[in-house]
């Protein structure tokens, strides 16, 4: 056959060229709709429970970068998050400093200890990475949250203002926007490199380590590169959630949070960055909605429970994976593709007007 | 054979220094690929005692013998994955011996495993952008912001996926995931990651094993226009004894850890050793799938005490 000529044509947008300007212009409009949309449309409280949303599919992001990326599991997510919270807080009320230095300092405090996880996690995978990384995460906790009060507060834990930077970022709508902001901008970030070389050659470390070195790609300065970035956006995420919750102590970083995490992400999705997002969802969903009914509220382990042998059993690629076959499945048929779109946002509407009358404390109103 | 040969492969960052082959017969032919006196012993077992094997630029270069001969271990010994108890490994006048696999690697030192090793979970267009590494410089922040020269870098490693998936006819495919492809078509794709990754020297490990005999014919003349175009040497292990001999310039027979013959293939074959060791059990040539034990390296730990083969086929 001549040059294929009866072959599909690789689409031009394939992979790395996707058409960014055309993207980039709808992702724009949808964040500046939701920006306003949000804190207009909804009270001061569910304003919250969606800055509450957006800081944990940051963390869950964190763990798509190390997890789903190169395969590394971790349970120590929440002790990374909570040194980032204690950094910044720690750094604002003792010296002084401006927001903007403290949640940097919260992002790098994170290196050393990525660093010392890291190199010992070279030699380790699976399950036996896991129990080391849980090992470490209890290590911090009680060295460094319980016995270092400077840093945490102690048992009374820290208290910190939210920033001031140009114009305050006090009320609820404010702090709503500068973490949407750093959201998408982590997000962005994230969703450029994942489609190049990096995060690819991270993608061929995860899926056979012999072949990707047989490449030519260096498979320790890839792993220690997602340790790094893991690292980085969890901490940045706990000096945003700090200052959201205006106080937090060591407490609210036990280790149980990291399999809360960890299972959070595993139902939303572990291999992708959107995984990170859909997990959130399913995390303030299911709080918000079962914890507006008292007898609703002992259910909320369950559900995860019930989520995560839904993963396991039948969609390994969790919600992501899950949404997007059915989409798949859906651009066959063009004339279906109307009828999901209006099933779709009638889903988000019916959701949303669940939660702000049913949900977890009445919204403002 | 149906493959397309008025297309031609997909430009590539070959260095143009030593592009230009030097003619048959030629008798100051530089040698490209080298390795000295490699000594591999797990445990009390010798492996490998004293291989010496050198290809000139531009040769196809066959190797035969039985299961167990220790081909795979000297393959894992040139591309890195083992450390040799003894010996050397040049590339182009250049040590090897220290460095790690990936650093062979981005030397313009290419291999293939016996079992296809790709990323099935990723599609083939996936697999064809990653065996571009080697050509792309740009780092974590330089793509994370989308820079120019990270998206001109983009562009040229889609547009030699995009043309080598052509060659190789697997654009129908490009989306599949590798996992998904039958064995030969999987094969394919580790050739097309080859010929996107344009090694100087490519080591290729019974590229023909599990493949119909439809595409075993095909392979031959492929892997000549490979060498034609790329300006790749290769160094073949293969079984199927008809194919390598017809292909290859010059052959090497090893049995029990070294090696036993060198020449011409009608030379070699024709070696009252070589008949001895292999070809003089007809009935397993060819028929030998049995797994080898795994050599491999995964971490610079040295994996001891292996059991070998024993050089008969179980």
């Amino acid at each position: 056959m001549s040059a294929g000529v009866e072959a599909l044509r690789v689409p031009r947008q394939v992979s790395g060229a996707r058409p960014v300007g055309k993207l980039f212009g709808i992702a724009a409009a949808a964040v500046a709709v939701t920006a306003f949309a949000i804190p207009a449309l909804t009270g001061s409280y569910w304003t919250y429970v969606f800055t509450y949303f957006l800081v944990y599919a940051m963390i869950g992001l964190s763990l798509v970068l190390l997890t789903g990326y190169v395969g590394q599991i971790s349970l120590m997510g929440a002790t990374l998050v909570g040194l980032g919270a204690f950094t910044s807080a720690a750094v604002e009320v003792h010296w002084g400093w401006p927001f903007w230095a403290a949640a940097l300092s919260a992002g790098l405090i994170t290196l050393p200890f990525s660093l010392l996880i890291g190199f010992p996690a070279l030699r380790l995978r699976g399950l036996y990475l896991a129990i080391a990384t849980l090992a470490f995460a209890k290590l911090i906790e009680e060295l460094v949250f319980k016995g270092w009060p400077w840093l945490t507060g102690g048992f009374s834990g820290m208290q910190v203002h939210r920033p001031h930077m140009l114009i305050p970022f006090e009320s609820d709508a404010r702090y709503f926007w500068l973490v949407l902001g750093v959201f998408c901008a982590v997000l962005a970030f994230t969703y450029n490199f994942s489609r190049s070389r990096v995060g690819r050659a991270m993608r061929a470390t995860r899926e056979n380590e012999l072949a990707a070195q047989a490449m030519g790609i260096n498979i320790v300065k890839y792993k220690m590169l997602a340790f790094f970035l893991s690292g980085v956006v969890a901490g940045l995420a706990g000096a945003l959630q700090i200052h959201l919750s205006k106080a937090g102590s060591f407490e609210a970083y036990r280790f149980y949070l990291s399999f809360l995490i960890f299972v959070m992400v595993v139902i939303g999705g572990v291999r992708s960055m959107w995984g990170a997002l859909l997990g959130g969802v399913f995390l303030i969903l299911q709080t918000e909605l079962l914890r507006g009914v008292e007898f609703l509220t002992r259910f909320t382990d369950i559900a995860f429970g019930v989520g995560l042998i839904w993963v396991v059993l039948s969609n390994p690629e969790g919600l992501a994976g899950y949404l997007r076959d059915q989409w798949a499945w859906v651009k066959e048929k063009p004339r279906w593709r109307a009828l999901v779109a209006v099933a779709f946002v009638a889903f988000d509407i019916g959701t949303m007007w669940l939660l702000v009358h049913f949900g977890g404390q009445k919204g403002a109103g | 054979m149906s493959r397309s040969t008025s297309v031609a492969l997909p430009a590539q960052p070959v260095a143009p220094a030593q592009a230009a082959r030097s003619s048959e017969g030629d008798t100051n032919t530089t040698s490209l690929f080298e390795c000295r006196g490699i000594d591999v012993s797990f445990g009390g077992l010798k492996a490998l005692s004293d291989v010496s094997v050198r290809v000139d630029e531009g040769e196809i270069v066959g190797m035969i013998g039985p299961n167990g001969a220790g081909k795979t271990t000297l393959f894992n010994v040139i591309s890195g994955f083992l450390v040799a108890n003894s010996g050397k490994v040049l590339l182009d006048g250049r040590d090897l011996t220290g460095l790690l696999p990936y650093e062979r690697a981005r030397l313009g030192l290419g291999r293939t495993f016996q079992q296809a090793l790709l990323y099935r979970d990723l599609s083939v267009l996936e697999n064809l952008l990653i065996a571009s590494h080697r050509h792309t410089r740009r780092g974590l922040f330089s793509n994370g912001l989308r820079l120019g020269a990270a998206a001109r870098e983009e562009r040229e490693a889609l547009e030699r996926a995009r043309a080598t998936m052509d060659v190789v006819d697997l654009t129908p495919y490009w989306e599949k995931k590798a996992g998904a492809l039958s064995y030969g078509t999987l094969r394919m794709l580790e050739l097309a990651c080859m010929l996107v990754q344009a090694p100087r020297f490519v080591l290729l490990d019974e590229p023909a094993s599990g493949i119909a005999q439809r595409e075993t014919e095909a392979l031959g003349p492929l892997l000549r226009r490979i060498r034609e175009q790329m300006q790749t040497t290769i160094l073949i292990i293969e079984h199927d004894i008809p194919m390598v001999s017809g292909l290859s310039d010059r052959m090497y027979a090893m049995d029990l850890g070294k090696v036993i013959a060198e020449g011409a293939p009608a030379q070699v074959l024709a070696h009252p050793e070589v008949v001895a060791s292999y070809l003089g059990r007809p009935e397993t040539v060819g028929l030998e799938e049995s797994p080898k034990p795994a050599r491999r390296r995964p971490a610079p730990r040295r994996t001891a005490g292996a059991p070998r083969g024993g050089g008969s086929p179980t």
